[in-house]
């Protein structure tokens, strides 16, 4: 699966690199911000992208699961402060982090999943679908 | 309103004939002018009239009801300075003292009213100036600010409890962090093969950077930025005590002072020094050890961070942007996240530059917080 993982935290994002990397997923890139979020997803079209909402540029994960939806661009939101009561316009669901690989993996499986239209399956604890 | 008054107002123009007392402006000072009535009557501060002494002469209606008073005439021709607390007594003197030379004085005190109802004044007290211009009464203007006071006071107690709150959420982080460090040195102390020793003592020394923040987060009571030099220079001292227990590397530090940076620099900053001390140590300097200098300064609009030693130098062909080594991959991803500029150079041993702009602190937390 090819995936896009727009993230502030540069630590953070290489983990989350590896532990897809791990699991035979390809990281298509890494964007920190609005702009580079939309060239790369524009670039490289990727099967998923995991969207933090805090970014370099403020609390713009919000408009990039927006503007990626309208690219066709599935989203997961990955934070720290998932919001039961807000769903984002464009993503498949919100996983809260710190997320370890065995729960990154599996929320990447459910979230295909749900944009395949398949039954989700067990969802990992964190896992939030919209 | 249908006085077309101008020019000078009664009460000063005429000071010998001012009665003393208070209440109604019409019974009292205004009964000279309808406009001066009109002004004391709806004025809502209190106004005051003294004599150069400072002793009590006049007290507008509105101020009777501010200060409680029933019976305005137990104060006639007592000093003003009686009816403020002890504590404020010698602002009150001093106050009158400038005004009868001809200058305004501006305080705000504490001044219970006559029945006991604790009041916050703000108080303007200035010269009353005859036809020659020189002082012939004292006008003292008392502004009620009881409910800013208290609403300053509110908010004083809650920047209070936050800054309790922070204090102790980084005391506790650090702790936490420093358990953590504690339960990987027991690990990396029972690992018998070298490699694994030297992992955990990697993770060891990357966590000890984030609780280092913590720790100087809650040393300084700061709570968004943290001074640089003292930082960088800690770090130098905890990473080589971690690979370096024997002593053989000599670490010399030249970081001015006073450079502050917001956690969403430092902290990757810290973390990328520490992988680049380390390098040093891992490849650097082999038994004999050595020296490593950190030198931190501000030139221009840039922070400039440079960490070299005096040991084998880079490898030939090295390149900052092709690394390989978790380390210097770990470097180049916090590089680019601070938006800094990395080079290389050799010789002799091997020296790391990181220049980037000198922004003030944004206030954002330390990696992970808030919504990240």
């Amino acid at each position: 699966m090819k995936i896009l993982i727009v993230e502030d935290e540069a630590l953070v994002a290489m983990a989350m690199e590896s532990y897809l990397a791990g699991a035979g997923h390809t990281v298509v890139g890494q964007a920190d911000d609005f702009d580079t979020a939309v060239t790369l997803a524009e670039a490289t079209r990727p099967d998923l992208a995991l969207v933090d909402i805090n970014l370099v540029d403020g609390d713009s994960g919000v408009d990039v699961a927006s503007q990626l939806n309208k690219q066709s661009v599935p989203c997961l939101i990955v934070t720290s402060n998932c919001n039961p009561h807000r769903q984002l316009d464009g993503a498949v669901g919100c996983l809260q982090k710190p997320v370890n690989q065995s729960i990154l993996v599996q929320a990447v499986a459910v979230a295909r999943r749900k944009v395949r239209g398949l039954p989700v399956g067990d969802v990992p604890r964190g896992l939030a679908l919209y | 309103m249908t006085s077309s008054f101008h020019g000078t107002l009664p009460l000063a123009a005429t000071p010998a004939t001012t009665p003393f007392g208070g209440g109604h402006a019409k019974d009292g000072l205004g009964a000279q002018n309808p406009l001066v009535a009109l002004m004391l009557d709806n004025s809502p501060d209190c106004l005051q009239l003294l004599d150069l002494d400072g002793r009590f002469l006049f007290m507008n209606g509105p101020g009777l009801a501010l200060l409680e008073i029933d019976d305005v005439t137990a104060l006639q021709n007592r000093p003003w300075s009686d009816l403020w607390p002890a504590e404020v007594a010698d602002t009150v003197i001093a106050s009158v003292g400038a005004a009868s030379g001809g200058e305004a004085m501006r305080f705000s005190a504490f001044g219970p009213t006559v029945k006991g109802t604790a009041k916050w004044w703000d108080v303007v007290v200035s010269p009353v100036r005859g036809d020659d211009g020189s002082p012939v009464q004292i006008l003292c203007a008392l502004r009620d600010i009881t409910e800013l006071k208290r609403t300053e006071t509110a908010l004083k107690d809650a920047l209070d409890a936050k800054e309790a709150l922070l204090y102790e959420v980084n005391h506790r982080v650090k702790n936490s962090l420093a358990l953590v460090t504690s339960l990987l040195t027991l690990q990396s102390s029972h690992a018998k093969e070298p490699k694994l020793k030297q992992t955990l003592d990697e993770a060891r020394s990357r966590i000890g950077v984030v609780a280092q923040v913590h720790q100087r987060l809650y040393q300084t009571n700061r709570h968004n930025d943290v001074e640089l030099g003292p930082f960088i220079a800690d770090i130098g001292q905890d990473v080589v005590g971690v690979f370096d227990p024997q002593g053989r590397v000599t670490v010399e530090t030249d970081c001015e002072a006073d450079i502050i940076l917001g956690l969403d620099k430092a902290v990757p900053l810290a973390l990328l020094t520490s992988e680049l001390i380390t390098n040093s140590l891992k490849y650097a300097f082999g038994e004999k050890g050595g020296i490593l200098r950190i030198a931190l300064h501000r030139r221009d609009d840039h922070i400039h961070l440079r960490v070299c030693d005096n040991g084998a130098g880079l490898p030939d062909g090295f390149n900052v942007t092709g690394m390989g080594g978790l380390g210097m991959r770990i470097v180049g991803a916090l590089t680019r996240q601070i938006r800094a500029q990395l080079s290389a150079s050799n010789g002799p041993g091997a020296c790391f530059d990181i220049v980037f702009p000198a922004e003030p602190p944004k206030g954002k937390g330390t990696p992970g917080d808030g919504a990240g």
